[in-house]
């Protein structure tokens, strides 16, 4: 019984208490997952902003080179004003000017210094592959009307050029000195010492194509092999570079979630917290009932015992005054018959109890000795005629059970007694009582049956089971401790056998079987 | 009112140089040489010809000298832990203490990344100046070209032809963060020369790179130098700034244009543009009293006996620091073909040739180290101890002490071309020739 109620408060507890937990992690992970969103979102934010500055440098940029082709291309051609352009612009590292034949007018053909030749050089591969100053291509990058960017991968890095359409039919291309470039850009963005993004200390990447570090600041310093928090690319004509920003994982939750699985383990342990208590509590309460419970029927169980004696006392002088009595006094003789089987019933009500008290402890044990069923049966019987003959009940045995046998006379006087006492209490209206013995083979077979209202089809379980009393109709005025039929049938399968309810006519008729070996 | 009482000065100042001071107007504008090695040359034969512009910085008053704009980018990367980056803050101390109120500065320290511990100021809040140089510690890597790039920058900030826009890097070590090498911080270099911002490079140590540190220097016009010992640091970052506050003229553009039929060859130890006809020269500043030159070699045709050719008209434009003006100068070099070798041997111009001779010399000792580096000792050694000899008999013969000096140093040189001493022997050479590429001021 108490292992049984643990297990199921347990259950009780840690079912919900799983459940709980389960739901806290899992939102714990989803939470975990939105703070690394949103931590995500915020340093892309912030790349975003350092990307779009880097932008609109580079847009400043090509608005220069826009105003510097419109200088270069003055007519007539004025090769050095355009050297000039050349020396005067940290950003030009070369600039050429095509004719709509494709033909270089800048540098020129004769007198080009060593830096020239080595720019047409440099821009040859380029312009075989036809994709140099054209707007087409993905390559090309920004195309703002008929002028725009040109990106060329070469052995040591990227070569950025901007070109130029002239209405004429005349091209402009700009050779960017990419060092200038990258100077500018590191110029524009922020040096290590200066703070005030309002985030946890960070450390901002910019990198080339091949994730080799350009420049960085930040006052973090990340792990060798650590996973930027964020990385965006720069916008063209720089998307071969990139931002990645590092930091402090950790740190940056705390900044930005505030305490959210600090809320949910909180909560699980709250929930926790109670469930246990209650857990406790219904455990102290069921095992206090329990221990009333018992406490009850050991009362009963002893007061019992205290009565047995008496009575067995009351019975054994009430039957030696009757031997006593004088012929003819039958007043006194018919009061004394209600003494002794009014004793009898109340024994009879103290043997349940005591075996039902004892079935609860311990299985009881049987005491088989020599015997005859019918002698058993008649001699029960007998203690009921008095009071069933009083009520007008007729009485017959049928008996078919002589041969010695095994048996507990005891256990059968009980169960016939627990079966006879209820058609006193119950059947008295069908005026008959009829028994009926027979043995086949090592089995002792008794029917005993009544003319009574019977028993509910619906009910025929129910009856055998403890403390089980039919509807009030039957059970009004009639006392009774309900463990009749339970008894009976609990000694009866004691005895290898069974007490079963059999269909009848009308009124109620049990079945007794009993295991009774020849007795010797 | 200051502005209207400065310019009323200014042109006072100029009408008093004009009437009277005939003397004090000749001296504040530089001197320039135009001259062949030897006005008389062989006849008949294709040869070749030096062809020398010397310009000389006239005297300053101590008092005017010209501004300075100068951003001192310190390397703080971990090998510069302890007594260097302590005798770095020393030196930049004592670097700012020699500027004037009217000066501006800039202090930069880069490892991994770069910090602007004093962006661009004037020199009158000493006291924020120093406790910025101050708080300079070492650790960490080495990202040499975001220190050039935010030092530069930080000069940009208060950028004028008025002042000496110069960034003065100091370094021990190699460039490892961001673009690292020799030509990508030539280009750097190169990109600044053309805002004329000057790359002063300080090699400190044995561990630096010192191509990159001298490419950088002479892509932009700027002087370098090697500090063997951390006290060294402290005596070069003084010539330094002499140097810097010594600048009488900036922005100096010599335009050779060569005669039809001589051809321009190459310019010795200077960056220059040769197209066509024309050589083109920039330099970025001339101090008070200090030879810088160009020197070109050109190629003279066949040309008979008797007769005289014009080799090249030189012109020079310069902002006059002094007198804030843009000045021009002009001339131009002739030489006569002649059989006679007495009279040729006797045309010799020994500033000329002691020019030549030197140039020649640090092109020998280039060759030395890419020898050396090659493994090929022997031969690097040979070449040095030539170059030697060649030095020790031009310098009897022009009677030049320099010569002599830079004679002796190759002969040093060759003896140290082992390698237990070689590392600080590259620097030291590097160093030299190219402080006579340029003629350095130290």
């Amino acid at each position: 019984m108490k292992p049984k109620l643990i297990i199921i408060l347990l259950l009780l507890v840690l079912v919900p208490l799983g459940l709980i937990a389960w739901l806290g992690v899992k939102m714990a992970r989803q939470e975990q997952q939105q703070v690394q969103q949103r931590i995500q979102q915020v340093l892309t934010a912030r790349l975003a902003d350092l990307r779009e500055s880097v932008g609109r440098l580079v847009e400043k940029e090509g608005r220069d080179f826009l105003r510097l082709t419109d200088l270069a291309t003055a007519e007539p051609a004025d090769v050095e004003a355009i050297r000039d352009l050349v020396r005067g612009n940290r950003l030009v590292r070369q600039i050429f000017v095509v004719d709509p034949d494709k033909q270089f007018i800048f540098p020129p053909r004769q007198g080009a210094s060593e830096r020239e030749r080595e720019a047409l050089l440099r821009l040859a591969p380029i312009w075989k592959s036809g994709a140099v100053f054209h707007p087409a291509g993905k390559e090309s990058g920004t195309v703002v009307g008929d002028s725009g960017w040109h990106t060329w991968f070469t052995g040591e890095g990227v070569q950025f050029y901007f070109w130029r359409h002239l209405r004429d039919g005349r091209t402009v291309g700009i050779e960017l000195e990419d060092a200038a470039l990258l100077a500018d850009v590191i110029a524009l963005l922020p040096s290590s010492d200066i703070p005030g993004t309002g985030l946890p200390a960070g450390h901002i990447v910019l990198q080339d194509a091949r994730n080799t570090p350009l420049y960085q600041w930040g006052d973090y310093r990340p792990a060798v092999q650590e996973l930027p928090l964020a990385r965006l690319p720069l916008a063209a004509p720089l998307n071969a570079w990139s931002f990645e920003y590092f930091a402090p994982a950790a740190e940056f939750s705390r900044a930005v979630s505030g305490s959210a699985r600090f809320n949910i383990g909180a909560a699980v342990g709250v929930v926790a917290m109670a469930l246990l208590g209650l857990a406790v509590y219904f455990y102290r309460e069921s095992a206090r009932e329990i221990r009333e419970a018992a406490r009850k029927v050991s009362f009963v169980n002893q007061v019992s015992h205290e009565l047995k004696t008496p009575l067995t006392n009351i019975r054994l002088y009430a039957e030696l005054l009757e031997g006593r009595l004088p012929e003819g006094d039958e007043k006194t003789r018919g009061y004394l018959g209600i003494v002794t089987a009014e004793s009898r019933r109340l024994s009879r009500l103290i043997n349940n109890i005591l075996t039902f008290a004892r079935q609860q402890k311990a299985r009881p044990t049987l005491h088989l000795a020599p015997g005859l069923v019918d002698e058993t049966i008649a001699a029960t019987l007998e203690g009921f005629r008095p009071a069933l003959e009083d009520a007008g009940v007729r009485i017959v045995f049928n008996a078919q059970a002589g041969r010695l046998v095994k048996l507990d006379a005891d256990a059968l006087e009980q169960i016939l007694g627990n079966l006879i006492s209820n058609v006193e209490k119950y059947a008295l209206g069908g005026q008959l009582l009829e028994v009926t013995s027979r043995q086949e083979g090592d089995r002792t077979i008794i029917r005993v049956a009544d003319r009574g209202p019977g028993i509910p089809s619906g009910k025929a379980d129910d009856i055998f089971k403890p403390f089980i009393r039919l509807s009030d109709r039957l059970t009004e005025g009639v006392s009774g401790t309900g463990l009749g039929l339970s008894i009976a049938r609990d000694l009866a399968r004691l005895h290898g056998g069974d007490v079963s309810l059999e269909p009848s006519m009308g009124g109620a008729c049990f079945q007794v079987v009993l295991h009774t070996p020849a007795g010797v | 009112m200051k502005t209207i009482m400065e310019s009323g000065f200014r042109l006072a100042l100029g009408a008093m140089l004009l009437v009277g001071l005939q003397q004090s107007a000749v001296a504040s504008r530089i001197k320039m040489d135009v001259g062949m090695a030897s006005t008389v040359v062989s006849a008949d034969k294709k040869q070749v010809g030096y062809l020398k512009v010397g310009l000389t910085g006239f005297e300053l008053s101590s008092e005017k000298r010209t501004p300075v704009n100068v951003a001192i980018v310190i390397d703080r990367s971990g090998s510069m832990h302890g007594e260097k980056i302590a005798k770095a803050r020393e030196a930049a101390i004592l670097a700012v203490d020699r500027l004037n109120a009217d000066d501006i500065v800039s202090v930069v320290a880069y490892n991994d990344t770069v910090s602007v511990l004093v962006p661009a100021t004037k020199v009158s809040d000493r006291e924020a100046i120093r406790a910025g140089i101050e708080r300079l510690d070492a650790n960490g890597s080495t990202a040499l070209f975001a220190g050039v790039s935010k030092g530069a920058d930080e000069v940009r900030k208060f950028i004028s032809r008025g002042r000496v826009n110069r960034v003065i890097l100091v370094s021990d070590g190699l460039a490892n963060v961001g673009p690292s090498s020799p030509s990508a911080l030539a280009d750097l270099g190169a990109a600044l020369a053309k805002e004329r911002i000057g790359v002063t490079t300080i090699g400190l140590g044995l561990d630096y790179n010192e191509d990159l540190m001298t490419q950088l220097a002479r892509k932009s016009d700027g002087n370098s130098g090697f500090a063997n010992t951390s006290a060294d640091l402290v005596r070069l970052m003084k010539a330094e700034f002499g140097d810097v506050l010594a600048v009488v003229a900036q922005e100096l553009v010599v335009r050779i244009d060569c005669a039809d039929g001589i051809r321009p060859i190459r310019v010795l130890g200077r960056e220059a543009e040769i197209a066509g006809q024309t050589v083109r020269v920039q330099m970025n500043q001339l101090n008070a009293g200090q030879e810088k030159y160009v020197l070109l070699e050109v190629e003279l045709p066949a040309t008979r006996s008797g007769k005289t050719l014009e080799v090249a008209s030189a012109k020079v434009s310069y902002a006059n620091m002094a007198t804030r003006s843009t000045d021009t100068l002009t001339g131009a070099a002739r030489v006569r073909f002649s059989d006679a070798q007495g009279d040729i041997e006797a045309s010799a111009d020994r500033e000329v040739m002691i020019a030549v001779v030197t140039q020649t010399a640090v092109e020998r000792s280039k060759l030395a180290v890419e020898l050396r580096d090659k493994g090929r000792i022997e031969e690097a050694h040979a070449v040095l101890t030539d170059n030697g000899s060649y030095l020790r008999t031009n310098a009897s013969k022009f009677e030049s002490k320099d010569l002599g000096t830079y004679s002796k140093q190759q002969e040093l040189d060759a003896k140290n071309l082992d390698e237990a001493n070689w590392n600080r022997q590259r620097k030291d050479m590097r160093y030299n020739q190219r402080s006579a590429e340029q003629q350095q001021s130290y």
